[in-house]
């Protein structure tokens, strides 16, 4: 029996939504973190789009009709733009479905598309868009009868931006799965929220300096609707705009322009997905380089030849040293001797030291050093705790000759990046070790060589950071007599940031999520706030201890007795070496005992 | 059917399994629960030295849970675990020292190289540098990653993983290895040369514990099976052992294989369901 195939089918469209939502609901349902982390999200999210919508709003209904359609299109072609750049910094296959699972479904193109589509209503991100659309429907309903275009207008809009973000997704899926540039994308997901956070600062110096009684509104000296006009979400907006003329004829004509535009658009899109998945599973989608080096190498898989290797392996099987030479103990007494033997040797061995340090701990050194280099999300950490930096001197020195910056004393204050990297990579530092917590908790290692060699790693980068830091500063401001002392106040504060993320990561571990581009994260948003949750409070927490060194710095520099810093100093570092190898020495036996719980907690996905 | 009868294991309050010089791992009354679940229930198991024990069951039966609770990553809900007669919940430490395990899950450092795993992991034991480096060239080129040993461990593939993980878990001479489905992503070439390296390893007084689905390699490797099914220890013995009892339930012992066995044991359906609609 032959079945007509129909070209679109609603009962599968409202499958997919079903699965869709079914999913979302699912995540909430089952994990009452996520329904808190949920909530912590709307109380973030809602007062910023909220914001975001009302001042648009205000802005469509008093600007004047010509400045109103500069914001309109401003904010059509911004969330265009934002969206289509959005899969190159945060790739996943597609939000809102797994297009990949529903290859195996005899579902058609359109269907396909139609699914995808609705499945990102129900996206996070998506909110952002609803509440600016919202925002344009109330500014620009009246007259009411504007909503005749205004609504398809924003329809086919949601399909270009949501398109062209899906589109650009498609088209550079092999270069985005690919590992090197997932790991650059994570660096620079974390160095473009530090570098919004410096624009932010400078724009709103400038814009603060500007003069309104001059300049009107800062629109009125935009002219940029002629050209954002021809972008397909900009022709929506023009039809949106002329239709509140009453111009009815070319609002109909601009907005059919841009309906049809959506046709290339999504159908170049399912081609591109299409073709993207078909080489990602016959691994087509190999760089050159890959494809080279693969045949350069010797050709294990090749039949013929491998078909010779077992013999020859299994011969150097027998061969691996201390494996398996011995002849077959066939006696209960001589196996027991055996066995006693290679104990013998294991403890032997481990007792012995190579250098100061056990071999343990230069073991966790070097792989956590390693890590630090290799690993895009600690690396984001490093160059954030710059970036921090930058903002919290940089940017004001931008706004005013007089900033911190200008003061010696700010030597004395660059201890802080270092601060904030020791902070990142100590205040989880077991939760960090992510899965492979479970493999580390398998070596029979003294729980205090394992905080140790992480504590050195992290000193060692942070103390590196510090030195050069507070060489540049004192360099900056010629504030050479504070070096030493900021240098001093810095290991302080890193100790004790250190013993306090020892104390932490044992008492309170939470998952870090690996950011893992091209599949569906399950670090969610939600996840993310009940995360910064602990994790300022793990913060607040930290800074009270720290407050003895930061009293240590700050206390004789505001009674201008700097000389005083000579005493205090020290004594903070004391102080900081203190809480670390108190900290430590008390936590690392609570550490073997609470294995089960703290991988419960770090692991669980 | 059950081959093993609640009232034929022994006391678990009374029983110190440190005192058996010839028990490699035992426990008693081992159990956990997930709430209502119980995953793991009273399990009672000694397997002796050298012994080579595969661990059967179907899915979702406990295998994985039972290792888990073995090796000291999950804590029993009550119960004793004492491997080379070091309790393994009393003294982690000494016991790890003991045991070699690949988990069911790889949990591998990704950003290192083979090579570095390997060294990382050596040193772990505490095993001097000069040592490590022979084992680990040793394991890589038998394991036939020698020539991937510099790549970032992100970038194998399944198998490669697998065989890492086992050289990790061999580098220090466990006397106790735990195996969680070790040969599942392994390909023919690799797997028989991990069957090799097993069996001699249980030859030099290596005591092997190892779960897996495949009833061909449990049956051509192990010594002795446990089949586990709904958390309970459902049989035990060896293949022989098995047969016979399997003979006294009236079935034919001579052509039984452990498939056989192990469907009768865990009472599974062999009849075909009523799909007639797929005709």
């Amino acid at each position: 029996m032959t079945t007509h195939r129909r070209f679109l089918n609603w009962s599968n469209i409202y499958w997919l939504f079903w699965l869709r939502a079914k999913l979302l609901l699912r995540g909430y349902t089952r994990d009452w973190r996520r329904v808190l982390g949920g909530i912590l999200l709307l109380l973030i999210a809602i007062p910023f789009l909220g914001g975001l919508a009302l001042g648009t709003f205000a802005g469509y209904v008093a600007l004047p009709q010509g400045e109103a359609t500069e914001l309109l299109l401003l904010v059509l072609v911004g969330l265009y733009l934002f969206w289509s750049f959005l899969p190159l910094i945060e790739f996943s296959v597609n939000e809102g479905l797994d297009v990949t699972k529903l290859t195996l479904y005899p579902l058609t193109r359109v269907e396909r598309m139609i699914g995808l589509l609705l499945a990102t209503i129900l996206d996070i991100p998506t909110l952002g868009i609803l509440a600016l659309f919202l925002a344009i429907l109330l500014g620009w309903s009246n007259p009411l009868r504007t909503l005749i275009i205004a609504v398809p207008a924003l329809l086919v809009a949601y399909v270009h931006i949501v398109g062209l973000s899906q589109l650009v997704l498609a088209a550079f899926m092999g270069l985005l799965r690919s590992r090197r540039y997932r790991d650059l994308a994570i660096i620079a997901f974390a160095l473009f929220g530090s570098a919004c956070s410096i624009s932010q600062q400078l724009v709103a110096r400038q814009i603060g300096r500007l003069d309104l009684s001059q300049h009107g509104n800062i629109f009125a000296s935009i002219h940029l609707a002629q050209y954002l006009q021809f972008a397909p979400p900009g022709m929506a907006g023009r039809a949106i705009s002329l239709a509140n003329e009453g111009a009815w004829l070319p609002a109909l004509g601009w907005l059919a322009v841009s309906a049809v535009l959506t046709i290339p658009v999504l159908w170049l899109w399912i081609v591109l997905l299409e073709r993207g998945i078909a080489m990602a599973e016959t691994g087509t989608g190999r760089t050159r380089r890959q494809r080279k080096r693969a045949q350069a190498s010797p050709a294990v898989q090749a039949t013929p030849a491998a078909s010779l290797l077992p013999n020859a392996d299994l011969a150097a099987a027998r061969s691996i040293g201390g494996l398996a030479p011995e002849p077959m103990i066939s006696t209960p007494t001589a196996r027991n001797t055996a066995i006693t033997q290679a104990t013998d040797l294991i403890t032997h061995a481990e007792s012995a030291r190579k250098g100061i340090l056990p071999l343990p701990v230069q073991a966790v050194f070097i792989k956590d050093v390693r890590y630090l280099w290799r690993d895009p999300q600690m690396k984001a950490s490093m160059l954030s705790s710059i970036f921090i930096l930058i903002i919290i001197f940089v940017g004001p020195a931008f706004g005013s000759h007089s900033g911190p910056t200008a003061h010696p004393w700010a030597v004395l204050l660059s201890c802080l990046a270092p601060l904030f990297l020791a902070m990142n990579l100590s205040l989880n530092t077991l939760g960090l070790e992510r899965q492979a917590l479970t493999t580390l908790f398998l070596f029979p290692v003294r729980p205090q060589y394992i905080l140790w060699g992480k504590n050195l790693a992290v000193a060692t980068v942070a103390l590196s950071e510090q030195v050069l830091i507070a060489a540049a500063f004192a360099f900056i401001t010629n504030g050479w007599a504070y070096y030493i002392p900021a240098v001093m106040v810095g290991i302080a504060a890193i100790a004790v940031m250190l013993g306090c993320g020892n104390l932490l990561s044992v008492l309170l571990p939470f998952r870090a999520p690996q950011f893992k581009m091209g599949t569906s994260t399950s670090g969610t948003p939600e996840s993310g706030c009940l995360r910064s949750l602990m994790g300022m409070f793990s913060l607040g927490i930290t800074l009270v201890v720290l407050a003895p060194v930061i009293a240590g710095v700050i206390l004789p520099l505001v009674f201008d007795v700097p000389i005083v810093l000579w005493a205090t100093l020290p004594l903070a570092l004391l102080y900081g070496l203190g809480i670390h190898q108190g900290a430590t020495r008390l936590i690392a036996p609570r550490m073997v005992q609470r294995i089960p719980e703290i991988l419960g907690q770090t692991t669980r996905e | 059917m059950t081959f093993i009868s609640p009232s034929s294991q022994p006391p678990t309050n009374t029983f110190n399994g440190a005192l058996d010089p010839q028990a490699a791992i035992v426990t008693r009354g081992l159990m956990r629960a997930f709430g209502p679940k119980i995953a793991v229930n009273s399990l009672n198991l000694t397997i002796r030295r050298g012994e080579f024990f595969g661990f059967l069951g179907p899915n979702g039966a406990g295998k994985s849970t039972t290792i888990k609770l073995m090796v000291g990553l999950l804590r029993p809900t009550a119960g004793h675990v004492w491997v080379g007669g070091v309790d393994v919940w009393h003294d982690p430490l000494a016991a790890r020292r003991l045991m070699g395990v690949l988990p069911e899950q790889l949990n591998l450092y990704e950003r290192l190289s083979g090579r570095e795993f390997l060294t990382f992991a050596g040193h772990m034991y505490g095993i001097s540098k000069q040592e490590v480096r022979r084992r680990s060239e040793d394991l890589l080129s038998v394991l036939t990653l020698a020539d991937d040993a510099d790549k970032l461990i992100v970038d194998y593939s399944v198998g490669m993983r697998k065989k890492v993980a086992l050289a990790a878990a061999l580098i220090h001479r466990p006397q106790v290895l735990f195996l969680d489905e070790p040969f599942e992503g392994i390909d023919p070439i690799s797997s028989r040369i991990i069957r090799t390296i097993l069996r001699d390893l249980t030859g030099a007084g290596v005591t092997i514990f190892f779960s897996s689905h495949i009833m061909e390699v449990v049956e051509r490797l192990c010594s002795r099976v446990g089949i586990i099914n709904q958390g309970s220890l459902v049989a035990e013995g060896t293949l022989q052992e098995l047969r016979e009892r399997g003979g006294q339930n009236g079935h034919n012992q001579e052509a039984a294989t452990l498939e056989d066995i192990f469907l009768q044991v865990v009472g599974a359906r062999q009849e075909g369901g009523n799909l007639s609609w797929l005709e």
